[in-house]
């Protein structure tokens, strides 16, 4: 026992001096040594460990951090420090740079009772020095150069000049501007460092500009451009495989390149979603053709090799027509070609802007500021309008703003799929800052354009340098005027969903087209929660013309100006990366028709009641659209020209503008086809024009109805939302005024096409 | 890059709308515009060059490498034939657009409308989605409108375009 008691008490003394983290008198305090974190990248996280030891072998914790003078409290873990954030386990760190300013601080570890402290350098991190401007990639608020001391002071000099005195117009400029600086609300972003956090950053993805041109020098697109692979299509040029421009105001698809993958930490300019992806410019809208289109969808010939990790073709470009065009079969067939056929038959995802026409297209005049489509805020021309917009194979891609909401222009329709940031004009709310045209003698940012602006546009000197300073030549933060912050439209949205695109391929190259679809569908963000509801009233009733966010009984939310949402990068990353399912072939019904024979419904004038069709869909099939083709005549709808061969209608009929369509899935989901109130007014068209038509075969996509089932009964209404005169004038037609339709609209068909899995 | 509205729109915004004359609508004075094909109406008083044939005349418009320019010895429009270079007018964007001389054609018998083609001169330039979709080179002379009609008449055959430069698709 005596023995016994001796040996457990020597154990306890041991015991004693090892858990008391050096409470005795031989506790040795921890080493330390300078540590050191170079070679970062902004936004690219950097695993680390402090340098310390303890030759009690006692366990060591990190007890505070300096930076100078200050000390930094940790929240959860993480300090902020000035130049990135460090999160702290035990020895180990990750520091995220979140600035390119190199710093050092001070750290000190513990063994319980005694310390040390030494230094942690960190240097500089590789950045781009127009990053910071980029609220699409990661908002803080910033302005990206719009909203300037320039602006103030041109507002200030604007309220003088109505006689207000200094103090006043003063005063007028900064309510004003604190109006406008509403829509600048940080974290309304991509969330795009989170999926470079995941270590997609494009790396082994190819992205395709199907554009105006592509500027292949340019110094911050050029490294990423594959050699001799891009395509002029303007035939006899020298060099086929250059598609730089020779515009003298901007180069379009140069600046849309600069948002998908303008390269990254190289310390120029700005950087792309994807900086890692590589690009291909071909520039179909200077040479647009059959042969131009087909190749641009990477066809043989157009020398793109199906084994290629081709992510994205994108296409900011489109038909701002005031009228309905036949669905195109053959366009359908080369569409299908590059998303079937490519990536080893995963397909290539092509992102279509949907519009830029909310407010007013160009050859509809004054109609839907005098139809009340803007107060109400109805689009004028329905994305459905362009029957590339309504392909099961492009996605069709809307605009928001730094604060989320919709943008001022972005064409709505049941057909969007997603959303982006594009910003406004970059005056008085934030555009894209990206690449332009190299030097200030061409581009958005030049003498060039800032002559068209002050002698043509505002006539005024000045005005260009007022509101666009950063593109008016000698800006210090654009000296070579290579870039600029007035790229917008959807135009900028669908490129930075391409981008974001881009990272998912990179982060897990085995998804098809279908499953970036259902990942974007089931990551993108819902914004402008609040949306509300457009409701007319007829004379027998209230329509919903715009259903704000529509939730389905998949558990999707669509809403017609934003499709399923703002894409959110880091989440759509981080489910490309744990995604496991087989869609399997996609599964595409024929055409339903609603009736063997042709049908003769009569759309009544101004009233809920409609023409009400049910078509029976039998397929067992999951969603992943449906799309509608209809006939609806009305006699008025006519197209003519005057004696001097120019379109001409004195008093055109109100037939087009009044339609709208809704479909009701056989789940009890509501999708808006068409609103009324929309730019209808010319006959429909296709391979040729259709007079008394204002659908002719058209087909309009819904995506409302994604993940639900598509066997059952399909509800469609079509209705005449209005019964009175237009007031509006000119346009196509060189109208005189739109009279209410007499004769009721026909239908004369409806069809329903499902595709899914 | 897209021209701001601005706070001066609204401030200097006076829309005063006319009153639609409450009358009933007009018979059209005017008449329907005519085509040649599709939408596109045949315009014999112009011609496409490229500017290497082009001996000095003022240029009409410009489409990709094809210059559009008054043609010296128009001909009657009875007498002329859709060829490589036509220069129509898309009737409803009233834009000029060159014919091409290339033919698109959709169909499921992709053999078949080979066939026709090559009885017709027809040159193959490509064919992909496992031939449902064909492009044809027509030759410098060659009528377009007699040859698509009989390719239309192939059975199958879904769509036969007419090729044409022209700018239809606008950036955003």
């Amino acid at each position: 026992m005596q023995l016994v008691r001796r040996s457990m008490l020597s154990a306890a003394v041991l015991l004693a001096l090892t858990a008391c983290n050096g409470s005795g008198d031989n506790n040795i305090a921890p080493n330390t040594a300078p540590s050191a974190i170079s070679g970062t990248k902004m936004w690219i996280p950097v695993q680390g460990t402090f340098k310390a030891s303890d030759a009690d072998n006692d366990s060591l914790s990190i007890v505070s951090i300096r930076e100078g003078a200050n000390s930094i409290a940790a929240q959860n873990g993480v300090y902020q420090l000035s130049n990135g954030t460090l999160a702290v386990t035990g020895l180990n760190f990750v520091f995220t740079p979140t600035k390119t300013t190199a710093t050092s601080l001070t750290f000190t570890v513990s063994d319980g009772e005694l310390s040390s402290s030494n230094t942690l350098t960190i240097a500089a991190a590789a950045g781009d020095p127009l990053q910071a401007q980029q609220w699409a990639l990661k908002n803080t608020g910033q302005r990206a150069y719009s909203l300037s001391e320039s602006a103030y002071a041109y507002m200030v000099e604007l309220f003088k000049s109505f006689d207000q005195d200094e103090a006043t117009a003063k005063k007028s400029a900064t309510a004003q501007f604190a109006r406008w600086e509403q829509v600048l609300v940080p974290g309304q972003d991509m969330n795009v460092p989170a999926a470079y956090a995941l270590g997609a950053t494009g790396q082994n993805t190819i992205a395709v500009v199907v554009d105006s041109g592509l500027e292949l020098a340019h110094e911050d697109l050029e490294a990423n451009i594959l050699p001799n692979r891009s395509l002029n299509f303007i035939a006899n040029v020298t060099n086929p495989t250059d598609p730089s421009p020779t515009s003298a105001r901007g180069d379009h698809g140069t600046s849309v390149a600069g948002l998908i993958a303008a390269v990254g930490w190289n310390g120029k300019g700005g950087h792309g979603v994807a900086p890692d992806a590589k690009l291909i410019g071909m520039n179909f809208l200077s040479a647009q053709t059959d042969l131009a289109y087909f190749l641009s969808h990477g066809i043989p010939g157009s020398g793109i090799q199906s084994s290629e990790p081709l992510a994205v073709f994108n296409r900011s470009y489109g038909r701002t027509h005031p009228g309905a065009f036949e669905y195109d079969l053959l366009d359908e067939a080369v569409q299908e070609f590059s998303s079937v056929e490519l990536r080893n038959g995963k397909g290539a995802v092509n992102t279509k802007s949907s519009g830029n026409s909310f407010q007013r297209g160009s050859r509809e005049n004054n109609l839907c500021s005098v139809n009340g489509a803007r107060t109400l805020g109805l689009t004028c021309y329905n994305g459905n309008m362009e029957p590339s917009q309504a392909t099961p194979y492009y996605l069709s891609i809307g605009a928001v703003n730094s604060d989320g909401k919709h943008t001022s222009y972005s064409t709505a329709g049941a057909n969007l799929f997603v959303s982006a940031p594009a910003g406004e004009y970059g005056d008085t709310a934030p555009a894209m800052v990206t690449t332009d045209q190299m030097t200030c003698l061409r581009g958005y940012s030049s003498f060039a354009n800032a002559d068209y602006y002050d002698n043509v546009i505002a006539g005024e000197p000045g005005y260009f340098a007022s509101w666009y300073p950063f593109n008016s030549p000698g800006h210090a933060d654009n000296p070579s005027c290579n870039y600029t912050s007035s790229f917008n439209g959807t135009s900028s949205a669908a490129p930075n969903a391409a981008g974001v695109i881009a990272l998912m391929l990179s982060a897990n190259p085995n998804l098809s087209y279908r499953d970036v679809k259902h990942i974007l569908a089931a990551s993108s963000t819902k914004v402008d929660p609040a949306n509300a509801k457009v409701k007319l009233t007829l004379a027998d009733g209230e329509f919903v013309a715009h259903d704000g966010w529509v939730k389905n009984k998949a558990g999707f939310e669509h809403n017609n100006y934003y499709g399923f949402g703002r894409v959110d990068a880091g989440k759509a990353v981080e489910l490309a990366k744990a995604y496991t399912r087989n869609l399997g072939a996609l599964k595409m019904s024929d055409w339903v028709n609603a009736a063997d024979k042709p049908l003769a419904l009569a759309v009544p004038d101004n009233s809920v009641t409609g023409a009400e069709i049910s078509i029976e869909v039998t397929d067992d099939i999951t969603l992943e659209g449906a799309q509608f083709k209809f006939n609806v005549m009305n006699d008025e709808m006519t197209l003519a020209v005057n004696a001097q061969n120019q379109l001409f209608k004195e008093f055109h009929t109100t037939a087009g503008i009044d339609l709208a369509i809704e479909v009701t899935s056989p789940q009890g989901t509501r999708s808006v086809l068409l609103s009324s109130k929309q730019a209808l007014v010319m006959p429909a068209a296709g391979d040729v024009y259709y007079q008394r038509y204002i659908l002719k075969d058209h087909v309009f996509l819904s995506n409302a109805f994604f993940g639900e089932k598509a066997k059952g009964t399909w509800k469609i209404k079509v209705l005449d939302a209005n019964g009175a005169n237009i007031n509006a004038t000119g346009g196509i037609l060189n109208t005189k005024g739109y009279l209410n339709n007499k004769q009721p609209s026909i239908v004369t068909s409806a069809a329903v096409r499902v595709f899914g899995n | 890059m897209k021209l701001s509205t601005l706070f001066l729109a609204t401030l200097v915004a006076t829309t005063s709308p006319l009153v639609v004359a409450q009358t009933s609508t007009p018979a059209d004075a005017a008449t329907a515009p005519q085509t040649t094909f599709g939408v596109y109406q045949m315009q014999p008083a112009l011609r496409a060059v490229t500017a290497e044939q082009n001996s000095g005349s003022q240029v009409v418009e410009q489409l990709g490498a094809m210059q559009v320019i008054n043609n010296n010895q128009a001909a009657d429009l009875a007498d002329s034939k859709v060829q490589t270079n036509t220069v129509v007018r898309n009737v409803l964007t009233g834009e000029l657009a060159v014919v091409t001389g290339r033919i698109s054609v959709l169909s499921k018998d992709a053999a078949s409308v080979k066939a026709v083609a090559s009885r017709l001169g027809l040159k193959q330039l490509h064919s992909f989605n496992q031939g449902k979709v064909l492009m044809l080179q027509a030759g410098a002379d060659t009528d377009l409108l007699a040859v698509t009609e009989q390719l239309k008449a192939i059975s199958g055959v879904t769509t036969v375009r007419i090729d044409v430069l022209e700018n239809k698709q606008e950036s955003r």
